[in-house]
């Protein structure tokens, strides 16, 4: 139960945030 | 029952004090931006589309979170805990792909045909020479947007009761009072500069609270501990129906229908920011509503019955904390914070109203063809902007139940309706306008529809059917009509 609140609480938000940056980087390096 | 002690928000002139500089910076703001939203249509309606990539990501993430984040969703998880993020993490990553990729070509296309307002958009894409697209929209934008902005009124109007001890119909006019003297003069340009003020008072107010607050109880093991031997509820973020879930995460689906939101991707002075602007939106929104569920959480484990808050509401759970956690002066950015979050939303959404009266009704349609004087045009923007807060104000005072009615329906309607029909002509050429004109109606009619069959309304919110069936009827009357003769060249002007 701990573990599952840490990870959508701590981790999923984490995750969506690296997910941007990737995101981001990938399409600037698209446009050069 | 009886015996729980109700904790109350209290009179502070500290707190007034902090209020009152804020409200003062917003006039002020509005002062500053006079000059330029004079200029003519495009800056006062989209800034002259030369808003630089900070403005633009925080005024499209706080025009979109009204008072629902800081007293909806803190109260949601007081109420069920950790499952309460599934309601923030469908917007939050929509609008992190709006951003990135949907809002580039909107800006693309709308600055090459010099579309100012989204009727303007969807009258370009398809060729709409009788102008029955422009107004099918607009018509829904104005029924949906004034009934927004008169329940963000009276939502201000029931803040200033809460937190100042004032009668609730001078609230919902002070709220107005303050709304209109900064949007009137200021347009644009003045509705995203205060908009960027208030993120930054909602971000403080929601991550300095939670923390302090946790801290304050010992930690955040000994806050879950606590919250475990309540009920595993209140630690367990999968303590949802899988319907509800589906429903929760599909709120997100509204953000591109959304006109208020679409009007800041287009105001910005070059596409390829967006994606800087969707860093820093996403870190925004991210900070923000996760910070509105731990206030949630840490209020469960310090207010343990719903009772020992002000009308034993849980709304009322973050000014409450707030109070009792931070400084006086701090206490009043909170307050602040909440009146930032209603009114960037009623200042957005007042100036999309207008500028669909304006630029799509007066110019496009009654005067169709004719030179308009830009600068008669803006007087004639404030003017229409000054006339819809009084029919919001008035809808506000006497006509509460349609009110209800019409904001029940305004994010989920509008999401359902512009928000496939959007995404199809920005991605599919095989769009056509009478396979809008058949995503538009179906999409509100099945929101409306859904919510009014219990059995229906119970299994999931209104918005997800009414989106799938605004594709799917959009798509299927597409196939058996002829797109514009144009798609080809409007999909060019979708790139840079």
């Amino acid at each position: 139960m701990m573990i599952s609140f840490y990870l959508i609480m701590f981790v999923l938000p984490a995750l969506i945030i690296a997910a941007v940056f990737y995101l981001a980087i990938k399409d600037a390096r698209k446009d050069g | 029952m009886d015996e729980t002690p109700i904790i109350a928000v209290e009179f502070d002139p500290y707190a007034v004090a902090a209020f009152v500089g804020y409200l003062l910076l917003l006039v002020a703001i509005g002062i500053y931006s006079t000059r330029f939203s004079s200029k003519g249509l495009s800056e006062y309606f989209i800034g002259g589309r030369k808003m630089n990539r900070f403005v633009v990501a925080l005024s499209a993430v706080v025009s979109g979170r009204s008072a629902w984040l800081l007293l909806g969703v803190t109260g949601m998880a007081y109420a069920q805990g950790p499952s309460a993020v599934w309601a923030v993490v469908g917007y939050i990553v929509v609008e992190l792909f709006l951003f990135l990729y949907y809002a580039r070509r909107l800006r693309n296309f709308t600055e090459k045909r010099n579309c100012i307002t989204i009727p303007d958009f969807f009258a370009e894409r398809f060729s709409d020479r009788d102008g029955m697209l422009r107004i099918t929209i607009v018509t829904i934008f104005l029924v949906f947007m004034i009934g927004y902005v008169s329940a963000q009124f009276v939502a201000g109007g029931k803040a200033f009761a809460s937190g100042f001890g004032m009668e609730m119909n001078t609230g919902i006019l002070l709220t107005a009072l303050i709304v209109v003297a900064y949007t009137i003069i200021g347009g644009f340009l003045a509705v995203s500069l205060t908009d960027m003020f208030q993120a930054i008072f909602m971000i403080l107010a929601l991550v300095i609270l939670p923390i302090i607050a946790i801290t304050n109880f010992g930690g955040l093991p000994v806050l879950l501990e606590q919250l475990a031997s309540m009920d595993l509820l209140y630690v367990d973020p999968f303590a949802i129906s899988v319907g509800a879930a589906i429903g929760f995460v599909g709120i997100g689906l509204g953000s591109p229908g959304n006109p208020h939101i679409l009007a800041r991707y287009m105001s910005i002075d070059d596409s390829k920011q967006l994606r800087f602007a969707a860093v820093i939106g996403t870190i925004w929104n991210v900070l923000m509503a996760w910070g509105a569920v731990f206030i949630g959480l840490a209020g469960r484990a310090y207010f343990p019955d719903v009772a020992m808050l002000p009308a034993a509401d849980t709304e009322n759970l973050f000014p409450v904390l707030a109070q009792h956690h931070l400084h006086p002066v701090i206490f009043g950015v909170v307050l602040a914070s909440i009146f930032a979050a209603i009114m960037s939303t009623a200042d957005s959404q007042l100036l999309v109203a207008a500028s669909s009266v304006v630029r799509d009704v007066y110019e496009k349609i009654i005067k169709k063809g004719e030179v308009i004087p830009q600068k008669k045009l803006v007087l004639y923007s404030r003017f229409i902007v000054f006339v819809l807060v009084v029919i919001s104000l008035l809808f506000g005072f006497l006509a509460e139940e349609l009110v209800f009615w019409l904001v029940l329906f305004a994010w989920a309607g509008l999401g359902a309706s512009i928000g496939p029909t959007s995404i199809l002509a920005l991605y599919w050429k095989g769009t056509t306008r009478a396979g809008i004109f058949a995503g538009l109606i179906s999409g509100t009619a099945v929101t409306i529809a859904w919510y009014y069959i219990p059995v229906l309304k119970d299994s999931m919110y209104e918005l997800v059917p009414g989106f799938i069936a605004a594709l799917l009827a959009t798509w299927l009357v597409s196939l058996f009509t002829s797109p514009a003769s144009d798609t080809e060249r409007a999909f060019e002007d979708m790139f840079d």
